[in-house]
């Protein structure tokens, strides 16, 4: 049954837009700085939908977003949050879900591979925030790293090492 | 419910074609990063009176948009220490705050809080579902996307989001009531919540596809259907000579 | 199935020697025969579990049969599923995952779209179908801010906007308070009066068994009883089905809204 399959797919990264937009509202504290969900929804996209529904799927978030519908964290939307000084982290979502997508679908499925995959869409991830920012605000490069990258890691850490968990336990509920 | 979230109204914004709308919206857009104080001035005044027209309440509007002043604060002080010009205000260890500094940072602080504010007036004013038409007849010609199926995953994706966050906080809840927040590994905490979150939602998914089978789902549907008035062109008029003016004043 | 008597219909719809298992081994239905046939009204009854939901789902194509035939005017449902949907329409348990639409309007556009329908004609046939069920007044509502009972009565629009034969319900009543309840059933006698067929799955016969003209119970995959609902209603408790108060207590089975018996 292709055209169920087909069917299913659309509904799950249907349902991942509605989870990346949700996980900006959706924190939970940790220690003095509360963890936002949102990239690791996008992270977990790349891992249960493969490449291509995730990036769909990612796609569908940034439209929704673009068009000013409240989505984009702390609940803003609009044009002005992608031409923003963070909208590199936006737009890097979209080859971030890629390749975490793409590195996970190609290798045997392990955990290990799972992490990889992660870790390389969030240097991605990264790789497009950071100069966007340097560039949108005119800071130098080192005070991008201090404010668009270094207070993340440990929190990005610590999503990364529970989506890898959170992969492993809705894999086999995923039909399809 | 935010400022964001569409309500019903009898305003002229309520009324317009949502793909005049959008195309309203990023002339704005683009044109208020380019404009000058004076001009943003004027043209912050006329918004104000367009978010009243809507009926978005301005205080609440503000007090929503607090972590996005956050963010404007990191664009002001970041312009603000990086533009040398006019007459030196203080000096802090090697970082000299000049007028010239202050006035660029207030005045591109300002211009992405005006950005925001009209993408505020638009949401409030279209209807999800006209966003999603105007979301498929924008994406119609652009070639490797099937502007049929974004359409569906829009409208699903609309439709996923109240249940998303209503779950979650049900989720919360029952943690607290069971005593789980008591538990300090972060990484237990998330991943009992994201796949407590995800089990439910991945199952109203299946449902929904099943269900969207059963009422004979196909992706070549009928076209949204659009009714541009002369209130459409009058406000696209409108909007452009004010962008041009953004632009070159 | 060789018909000699020629002033009776064909069934409508013909289920022979049907079995169905999951992959997994749930839930599933075995070697079910029966035939529906125009303007029945049928209480699918049985314990959760039971095999009523994977039934209905074979029934209206969502789900392969591994072994039998299942035939819709003669027509095998498989070879023609676009066909077969537009024809039985399906209610499902829960109507917040029935509800593809933004809005009460759109929800009930779905289907019509789904046949690529021209707009106007969509609009039109929206519309009156909104009004008939009484839902006109609130079609640009938020299905999500709708009642249980509005909820019910919405996936019904969307199900009878595509007019059609059958009508198929899981658990209809799951979730209602009384007033939706009697509302929903008082819609469902007045559709059937209309010459829709009816099957609904249900573990709460009280509700429903006086309206019905007859009953299957299932059991473990497999039908233990068919015929008129009065005919059955004692053996219900012995398939872990409740038995309706009335019926229990040596009476016939009561209108269930009016309190009244059947005249």
């Amino acid at each position: 049954m292709n055209f169920m399959n087909q069917l299913r797919m659309m509904t799950y990264a249907s349902l991942f837009v509605a989870l990346i937009a949700a996980g900006a509202f959706i924190s939970i504290p940790v220690g003095p700085v509360p963890i936002v969900l949102q990239n690791m929804f996008v992270l977990l996209a790349g891992l249960l939908l493969g490449p291509r529904w995730g990036l769909a799927s990612v796609f569908i978030y940034l439209l929704l977003g673009t068009f000013g519908l409240p989505v984009f964290a702390g609940g803003t939307g609009g044009i002005g949050r992608i031409l923003g000084p963070t909208g590199g982290y936006l737009i890097g979502y979209l080859p971030c879900v890629y390749a975490t997508g793409l590195i996970a679908r190609k290798n045997k499925r392990s955990r290990l591979v799972d992490i990889s995959a992660m870790i390389t869409g969030s240097v991605i991830l990264y790789a497009a925030g950071v100069p966007w920012l340097k560039f949108a605000t005119g800071m130098g490069w080192e005070k991008a790293f201090m404010a668009g990258m270094y207070p993340f890691l440990p929190g990005n850490a610590v999503k990364i090492v529970a989506a890898a968990f959170i992969a492993g336990k809705l894999r086999p509920l995923m039909k399809g | 419910m935010t400022p964001f979230t569409y309500r019903k109204g009898e305003s002229h914004y309520h009324r317009l074609d949502p793909r005049y709308k959008l195309i309203m919206l990023a002339l704005v857009s683009v044109s208020v990063l380019q404009a000058a104080f004076i001009p943003l001035l004027v043209f912050s005044a006329a918004l104000a009176q367009a978010m009243v027209r809507v009926g978005i309440h301005i205080p609440t509007a503000l007090k929503h948009l607090k972590f996005f002043f956050l963010l404007l604060l990191l664009i002001f002080l970041a312009r603000t220490v990086s533009e040398q010009s006019g007459d030196t205000l203080f000096k802090i260890y090697k970082l000299q705050v000049t007028t010239g500094g202050i006035r660029l940072g207030v005045l591109t602080a300002w211009r992405f809080l005006v950005v925001m504010l009209a993408g505020m007036i638009f949401s409030r004013s279209t209807r999800p579902s006209q966003v999603k038409s105007a979301a498929q007849w924008f994406l119609k010609p652009v070639p490797f996307i099937p502007e049929k199926r974004a359409a569906v995953m829009i409208g699903l994706a609309i439709r996923f989001l109240p249940l998303i966050l209503q779950q979650a906080e049900e989720l919360s809840l029952a943690r607290k009531a069971r005593g789980g927040d008591l538990r300090k590994n972060p990484v237990k905490r998330i991943t009992e919540l994201a796949v407590g979150l995800m089990k439910k939602s991945f199952r109203t998914a299946d449902q929904t596809a099943l269900a969207m089978a059963a009422r004979g789902f196909s992706e070549d549907r009928t076209d949204p259907s659009f009714h541009p008035s002369r209130l459409d062109a009058a406000y696209l008029v409108l909007t452009g000579t004010t962008a041009i003016l953004l632009f070159v004043c | 199935m060789v018909f000699t008597d020629p002033n009776r219909l064909p069934p409508l719809l013909q289920v022979e020697h049907v079995s169905h298992h999951y992959p997994d081994g749930g839930t599933s239905v075995s070697n079910v025969s029966f035939n529906v046939c125009k303007g029945e009204f049928i209480v699918l009854a049985g314990a959760n579990g039971s095999g009523k939901t994977t039934l209905l789902r074979l029934l209206n194509g969502l789900l392969h049969p591994s072994a039998g035939d299942i035939r819709y005017r003669g027509k095998p449902i498989i070879k023609n599923p676009e066909h077969t949907r537009k024809h039985i329409g399906m209610v499902f348990q829960d109507p917040d995952t029935q509800i593809v639409g933004e809005t009460v309007f759109d929800d009930t556009a779905f289907g019509p779209e789904n046949l690529k329908l021209p707009r106007e004609e969509i609009d039109k046939t929206v519309h009156a179908t909104l009004d008939s069920l009484g839902l006109g007044h609130m079609k640009d509502r938020c299905p999500s801010t709708l009642s249980g009972g509005e909820k019910r009565r919405l996936a019904l629009s969307g199900i009878l906007v595509m007019h059609p034969e059958i009508i198929l319900l899981d658990e209809p009543f799951s979730n209602l308070d009384y007033p939706g309840a009697a509302g929903l059933l008082q819609l469902l006698e007045f559709l059937n009066r209309d010459g829709i067929t009816l099957i609904a799955a249900t573990h709460d016969v009280e509700k429903i068994i006086d309206k019905a003209g007859r009953m299957i119970i299932m059991q473990n995959g497999t039908i233990v009883a068919d015929g008129p609902p009065s005919l059955h209603v004692q053996a219900l408790e012995q398939y872990g089905i409740r038995e309706p108060c009335a019926s229990r207590y040596g009476m016939k089975p009561a209108d269930w809204v009016n309190g009244r018996k059947r005249p």
